[in-house]
């Protein structure tokens, strides 16, 4: 299964997800996210410990990735593991760094 | 990765479909009114097996199917005879790929008997091949056709994916689609475009938004990409233009695509199918119709209009568009698959509730109250409602069962050298899918023995002057809470003589017996009676009919046999529609409690003595001479059996159940008549599988066990007893 | 359930819990696992036709079980009721199949652990049961414990074949 943290910190708000994101967590993740998300601050994305991510995964990165923008905050991913950025690469996802 | 169980499961259940549609059409082809459609629709099965083989990379079968496909395309263009052997070689192909679609990939290649058995029936289809180049093309991993969608081009292929939102959650991920197309060749682009995503607070984090623009640098045909797609589900838009298209077809691309144009528009430019000039001239002529208040004027349009093209072309690649669309479209239908055990926990829950409402109803009788009994009895009603919509669910038409012996037939036949018309009729009729299964083996094997023993060849039918063509019916009808499913055919007809003789020589009837045509017909139910003179591979090894016989028994059911010399045979199954619950009838004997079902019942009345025949164990009914046994006699209940001296001097006076089933009619004493009830039928279990006369039990309203009387078994064990009886008071009186 | 299951999955285990019984003057042992519950015995519906083993079936919760006489069964005297007779409701698996059945028994006494080299191999002759309905001996309190093999003397298949020659 999976497990969200969401921290505080000083450069901006961290978002981590361990284990699964995929059709079977998403929904889960996705409640959790709504609501603790906040737009007034960095977003910091840890996915180093996402051992499984599908395509309903991925959208949901992109779906918080393209809220960021809209409010004009940036929003980073910290590091990725293998199975984020095989993902990212066989659908050509630049990283988001490069948007800012 | 996420796993396809899902939609592999829609995979099984296809490949099933097509299997089936592959033997009926080939079966029927013979007969077929359209031969070449029919030839089509075989194709257009494998096809599609081979192509949804592929997705799952399940090459084994693609392997298989491939050779068997393209034997069918040439066929189709009349370059092969299509004779009667080729039919029943592709039958046998057909049941490999059946085999192949339920073995795993991995077991398949440990398994040296099917790989050998591919070959040689790959083999086995060269033969009907004479010309070599033919044959190659065949025997080629893609054939060279005129088909355009066939041919393999090379370059940039472009391709639109726009998914149905629904298929993440029915586990279908686009992830899949991507990696098999990069197992085709090198994906030179690919764009995720995520511009449908709606506001965060709107979001399913379950529904696909995203669409991907991909070119796919192949050496493929168009047929394999879409075969890649085959299993998207509806409503999902996947469009494909081929390498060097013209540049109209791209437009038209971005003509029919909902998202923002200029991103498709760079896609297109940078995989080179246009150029940056012909996207720009459209944009600005886009702004200025923009300036003009033309807002509505998209990019495609312009670009369309700008190139002139042809309706024709746009024409085309929207049919190919559609042609794909009506292949995902196979699956659409009103019906929805539901796993058959979540529908036996509902039936079974719905048991438990007719059984408390029954508590209910007993509790609420006792309190006299008028609006709650009001209130019960509706509760009631409506349970007995949600009872009968639950067991509907699970009927089904019994015509899915019968178009299977289409094959059964067949086979037997040509095994036999027979011809055969099978007729089929009542198809619609329908019972319980529990039923269904346990009715193919029985039905086998009737429908094969009428096939060997019953239709003469067709040299004897001619000398008989009967049509050289033998007429084997398998029909079905509802009749009174029963459906009756006939076997009958038109051939010689039970032999009484031989099966007489047979019966003496085993010693299962006296040379002395004087016996009933039924009984006589009843006989080849005896276990261990083949009457064949020849014991065949098919039937009549002598165990068989008795197995038929108990496994209908073991439905509730009854079977009979009508026969007339030369004129043919019918076997009569009757069966209850469902064993799930069933209305039935509340009695009592010696304080042990019987149900005897709803359906069976003609009428109940006081066991009047002077009715009954000279001592016999018979009445007189209405002028109808009807045998009836007792129960407690029957089952031994509780003390020791009275004598019929006792019955007329005891006050109470038992009452008379006269059941019927089939033509057979008998009276069944009890003690006590305690009125209709629904009853859920609980299997008895393996230890009383030779209790005769119980059928099963179930739970009373107060919690009780009352058992659920089998009434063909009992009017058969009354009317033995009946016949024994007067025979030997005949006997007895003849001395 | 689960800790059924993993009972099952060790391949040999050392111990083995067994819920002890009494059948007249014996002990009898049936692994904990393959039992459900004890009941208190409140008669059963007797079932026409059948042997004197099987006593009759009882509503379990809506199940319709068979209440077998296993003293009688085992070739015994048949079991006296009385007032603190009861049944042990066991659940053995034939053919993928649950098959639920109740024994009649004169007393339930306690959940035992054997170790396997507690148990002894079942003399050949002695015990007058047949070799293949138990399991072994084992000895417990100075009292012999006869641990039953559920899946052989309870098999629906052998029971139904006995009830078939006490027809004919």
């Amino acid at each position: 299964m999976y497990k969200l943290e969401y921290k505080k910190l000083k450069k901006g708000n961290r978002i981590k997800i361990e284990g699964e994101l995929s059709i079977y967590s998403v929904k889960s993740i996705y409640e959790e996210i709504k609501i603790s998300l906040s737009y007034k601050n960095k977003l910091l994305l840890d996915l180093y410990h996402i051992t499984e991510m599908d395509s309903a995964g991925l959208q949901l990165i992109l779906l918080i990735q393209r809220e960021f923008k809209k409010y004009n905050m940036p929003i980073e991913i910290e590091k990725q593991s293998s199975a984020v950025s095989d993902l990212f690469k066989l659908f050509n996802i630049k990283l988001f760094k490069e948007n800012f | 990765m996420s796993d396809f169980s899902g939609a592999m499961d829609t995979f099984y259940a296809e490949a099933n479909d097509l299997l089936a549609v592959m033997e009926e059409e080939l079966i029927g082809y013979d007969n077929s009114v359209d031969q070449k459609e029919s030839l089509n629709s075989v194709f257009r099965a494998a096809h599609t097996i081979k192509g949804s083989s592929g997705i799952f990379g399940l090459n084994h079968i693609v392997d298989f199917t491939h050779v068997v496909e393209n034997l069918l395309d040439i066929a189709r263009d009349g370059k092969v005879n299509v004779e009667h052997k080729l039919i029943s070689l592709l039958l046998k192909c057909r049941d490999h790929i059946e085999i192949l679609v339920h073995t795993e990939e991995a077991d398949f290649k440990n398994n040296d008997e099917l790989i050998k058995q591919g070959k040689s029936l790959h083999q086995s289809l060269l033969t009907f091949i004479d010309d070599e180049t033919v044959t190659n093309d065949v025997l080629a991993k893609q054939s060279e056709s005129p088909n355009n969608k066939q041919q393999v081009k090379s370059g940039l292929w472009h391709i639109s994916i726009r998914l149905n939102q629904d298929c993440l959650r029915n586990g279908m991920d686009p992830v899949s689609f991507i990696r098999f197309l990069s197992t085709l060749g090198h994906i030179h682009k690919i764009e995720t475009i995520s511009e449908n995503l709606p506001d965060f607070d709107n979001y399913d984090p379950e529904s696909l938004y995203l669409v991907y623009q991909l070119t796919l640098d192949a050496e493929v045909s168009q047929e394999t990409i879409e075969d890649a797609f085959m299993f998207v589900e509806e409503s999902s838009d996947i469009r494909i233009v081929p390498p060097n298209s013209d540049v109209s077809e791209y437009l038209s691309l971005i003509k029919n695509s909902p998202e923002d144009e200029s991103m498709l528009g760079q896609l297109l430019v940078s995989c080179g199918a246009i150029t940056e000039s012909e996207l720009f001239e459209a944009l600005s002529v886009q702004s200025d119709a923009i300036e003009n208040g033309d807002i509505d004027l998209k990019l495609g349009e312009i670009l369309t209009e700008k190139n002139n093209i042809s309706s024709n072309l746009v024409d085309g690649v929207l049919n190919q568009q559609k042609e794909i669309r009506k292949k995902s479209n196979i699956k659409e239908s009103n019906f929805i698959r539901v796993d058959s055990e979540r529908l036996d926990l509902l039936i079974n829950l719905i048991g438990e509730l007719v059984i408390n409402s029954q508590r209910i109803d007993l509790i609420s009788e006792r309190l006299k109250d008028a609006s709650l009994n009001e209130a019960v009895e509706s509760l009631e009603n409506f349970t007995e409602e949600i009872r009968d919509a639950a067991l509907d669910l699970r009927m089904v038409p019994i015509g899915a069962t019968f178009q299977r012996f289409k094959r059964v037939v067949r086979d037997t036949a040509e095994a036999l050298d027979k011809d055969i018309n099978l007729i089929i009729e009542g198809a619609e009729a329908e019972l319980d899918r529990l039923m269904v299964e346990k009715l193919v083996d029985p039905l086998t094997h009737i429908v094969r023995n009428a096939i060997d023993h019953g239709i003469e060849s067709s040299e004897v039918r001619l000398e008989k002057n009967k049509p050289a063509k033998g007429i084997l019916k398998l029909s079905a009808y509802h009749e009174a809470g029963h459906i009756v499913i006939e076997v009958s055919d038109d051939g010689k007809g039970l032999d009484s003589d031989k099966l007489i003789k047979k019966a003496i020589a085993k010693g299962i009837i006296n040379e002395k017996d004087s016996i009933s045509t039924q009984e006589v017909n009843q006989l080849i139910f005896h276990p261990g009676f083949s009457t064949a003179e020849n014991v065949t591979d098919l039937s009549g090894r002598g165990v068989g009919m008795d197995v038929v016989k108990r496994n209908v028994e073991g439905l509730q059911g009854s079977i009979e046999i009508e026969s007339k010399p030369n004129k043919g045979t019918t076997f009569r199954i009757r069966l209850p529609l469902t064993l799930a619950i069933i209305d039935g009838f509340y009695v009592e004997s010696e304080n042990t409690n019987f149900i005897i079902p709803q359906a069976t019942i003609v009428e109940c009345m006081d066991f009047e003595q002077h009715k009954s025949i000279d001592n016999r164990h018979c009445i007189n009914l209405r002028g109808d001479m009807i045998p009836f046994i007792r129960l407690k006699e029957i089952f031994k209940l509780k003390n020791r059996v009275k004598t019929e001296d006792e019955v007329l001097l005891s006050n109470h006076r038992e009452k008379l159940v006269i059941v019927q089933f089939g033509d057979n009619m008998a009276g069944i004493l009890v003690d006590e008549l305690n009125g209709e009830i629904q009853t859920v039928v609980k299997p008895m279990g393996q230890i009383f599988q030779l209790l005769k006369g119980i059928g099963g039990s179930t739970l009373l309203g107060n919690g009780d066990i009352a058992f659920i009387l089998d009434v063909p078994q009992l009017i058969e064990v009354a009317t033995d007893r009946e016949n024994k009886q007067h025979r030997e008071r005949e006997k007895s009186s003849e001395r | 359930m689960q800790s059924h299951e993993q009972e099952k999955n060790q391949v040999e285990p050392d111990k083995r819990q067994f819920l002890t019984f009494c059948l007249g003057s014996e002990f009898f042992g049936l692994e904990l696992h393959q039992t459900r519950e004890i009941l208190e015995y409140k008669g059963v519906t007797p079932v026409p036709l059948m042997p004197a083993f099987i006593c009759g079936v009882i509503n379990l919760r809506g199940e319709v079980v068979p209440i077998i006489d296993l003293a009688l069964r085992l070739g015994r005297p048949a079991i006296t009721l009385h007032r603190r007779s009861c049944i042990v409701v066991v659940e053995i698996e034939v053919d993928g199949n649950q098959v639920v059945l109740g024994l009649l028994a004169d007393s339930v006494s306690e959940v035992i652990e054997i170790n396997n080299n507690e148990v002894e191999e079942a003399p050949a002759f002695g015990a007058k049961i047949k070799a293949e309905f138990i399991l072994g001996i084992a000895k417990k309190n100075d009292e012999f414990i006869i641990l039953l093999n559920a899946d052989k003397a309870l098999s629906p298949r052998e029971l139904a074949y006995l009830i078939e020659a006490e027809f004919e």
